[in-house]
């Protein structure tokens, strides 16, 4: 992945270059709660048009990046043969990282058992986490090491990160219902 | 107990230099007091030797969270020259390890302390015989207030998350950040460049003290290195309190990213602190929040907040020497 060409993007999303794609998007929508037009975070600080230009400018970056970097399905898997087009995109791993998991493992080829086989996590948990099923997940500490196992085992990007997008969405839904 | 039992009594390492933390933040109303005095007494409680200075000259209230008379002598009576050192003007409070100086009686005492008489308080601070000096500065940003920030080690920033309040310190942080910056500008023979750099604002597309410092370091790379290190030292620390809304939590980060983007320095994202009657209850009943209620949500996050930044100074320093201890070997 040539990143060098994007130095400039990366750097406005305040992100090391040749980071993955969860993680633009996280840079990318944290920047904007700090720049958008209802933010606390800039009042006073910078006047309106600074504030409009630095969102227009990262607004910028970010859809390079998507359009550029991130075309396709390609950039969520490393599986060898890649069919650019083919598949649908995975699930936004921010809004439903358990779709996200499961389109992952699917366009990968592992069917649950074989999966399992690979992380030592059980068919029925894998299941759990991909139906983001959390009351029957364990405790956070654990969840987490499963969704690490789980990532790594397809060779996602952004483990770390998406270990805890993981068990943010969780938290949200606990916390809700 | 007698009144006049310092902290000297108890000195365990003559001439070690106690730690200074400045609370600030502008606006008044936003828990400086109340935050400072709980930092304060929960290094005390560890038998820290603390002094807590009330320095909102004019409006000294401190003394009336602990539930104390306004103490007789205060910051007036050293710059009367009545006291001739912080020393004198300690008083104990009903928190072992924990000495108040008070902040001047009126405006009239005060007014605005002379220069030379606030340099001269602020390398008092720093030779004061205790482990931890916790100033709470007063309201607005006035030049006494800046150099007591100015000169601490630690810098905290209290907000609550209103436009008025992030206001207020956005218009602290740059009264800081130039007064600092002046004196960098000053101490790295920058000014002819600095000026030469600001006639051409528009053109180089200067649009914040990041750009500036961006410029001249295109100008003249050494001094623009030598004015950036300076202010980097700045390092202020945002800490948001309180939060009563789920998104409101994420004011400080929010906070600490802006003014990085803006002033091109680091600063530090200390979180938030959730709002807590318990606090206007104990303020009421003029007791410490720590004391009346050890486990409100208030206590436990101040304490850990508290904690945490004496921890991740330790950590820097002992990061620091093990370096210098690897570093020789290293190749």
């Amino acid at each position: 992945m040539n990143t060098d060409r994007f130095r400039e993007e990366f750097r406005l999303l305040r992100i090391e270059p040749g980071a993955g794609r969860l993680e633009v998007e996280r840079a990318y929508q944290k920047l904007r709660s700090v720049y958008g037009g209802e933010s606390l975070a800039t009042y006073a600080l910078l006047d309106e048009g600074d504030r409009r230009d630095r969102l227009e400018a990262i607004e910028a970056a970010y859809q390079k990046l998507c359009r550029e970097l991130f075309s396709g399905a390609t950039q969520f898997l490393s599986t060898p043969d890649p069919q650019p087009g083919e598949v649908p995109l995975p699930a936004n791993p921010s809004d439903a990282p358990g779709a996200y998991l499961r389109g992952c493992r699917e366009k990968s080829g592992l069917s649950l058992k074989e999966l399992a086989a690979i992380t030592k996590v059980s068919p029925l948990q894998l299941e759990n986490i991909e139906r983001e099923k959390f009351e029957r997940l364990p405790a956070p500490v654990y969840l987490r090491g499963f969704i690490l196992e789980y990532a790594r085992a397809l060779g996602l990007p952004d483990q770390e990160l998406l270990a805890g997008v993981y068990l943010e969405r969780r938290q949200q839904k606990m916390e809700g219902g | 107990m007698t009144g006049g039992e310092g902290p000297e009594k108890k000195t365990g390492q003559p001439g070690s230099k106690p730690r200074v933390w400045a609370v600030g933040g502008g606006k008044g109303g936003v828990g400086k007091s109340v935050i400072t005095s709980s930092m304060a007494i929960t290094l005390a409680r560890q038998g820290k030797r603390c002094v807590l200075i009330d320095a909102d000259l004019g409006g000294a209230n401190l003394h009336t969270l602990f539930g104390m008379v306004s103490p007789t002598r205060t910051l007036s009576d050293l710059f009367l020259r009545e006291a001739a050192s912080l020393q004198e003007i300690l008083v104990p409070t009903p928190v072992s390890d924990l000495w108040l100086i008070s902040g001047a009686r009126s405006l009239v005492d005060m007014a605005n302390p002379a220069h030379a008489q606030k340099m001269k308080m602020i390398r008092q601070i720093f030779s004061l015989e205790v482990d931890h000096v916790f100033i709470d500065l007063g309201a607005g940003s006035s030049y006494n207030v800046l150099d007591f920030f100015l000169a601490a080690h630690e810098k905290i920033m209290v907000v609550v998350p209103t436009p008025t309040s992030v206001e207020n310190a956005y218009h602290f942080l740059k009264a800081v950040f130039y007064r600092k910056f002046r004196r960098a500008v000053r101490r790295a023979g920058a000014g002819r460049i600095v000026d030469r750099a600001m006639e051409e604002k528009v053109l180089r597309g200067i649009r914040s003290p990041r750009d500036l410092i961006a410029q001249v370091a295109e100008l003249h790379p050494a001094a623009g290195m030598a004015l950036y290190c300076e202010m980097n030292a700045l390092r202020p620390q945002v800490l948001v309190n309180q939060v009563r809304k789920h998104e409101e939590k994420e004011l400080a980060r929010q906070m600490a990213i802006a003014c990085e983007e803006f002033f091109g320095v680091e600063v530090g994202c200390l979180g938030s602190l959730r709002h807590d009657d318990h606090v206007l209850d104990a303020i009421q009943a003029r007791r410490p929040v720590l004391e009346l209620y050890p486990d409100s949500p208030f206590s436990i996050a101040a304490q850990n907040l508290t904690q945490s930044l004496l921890w991740a100074k330790e950590s820097e320093v002992e990061h620091r020497s093990l370096q210098r201890r690897v570093s020789p070997a290293a190749d």
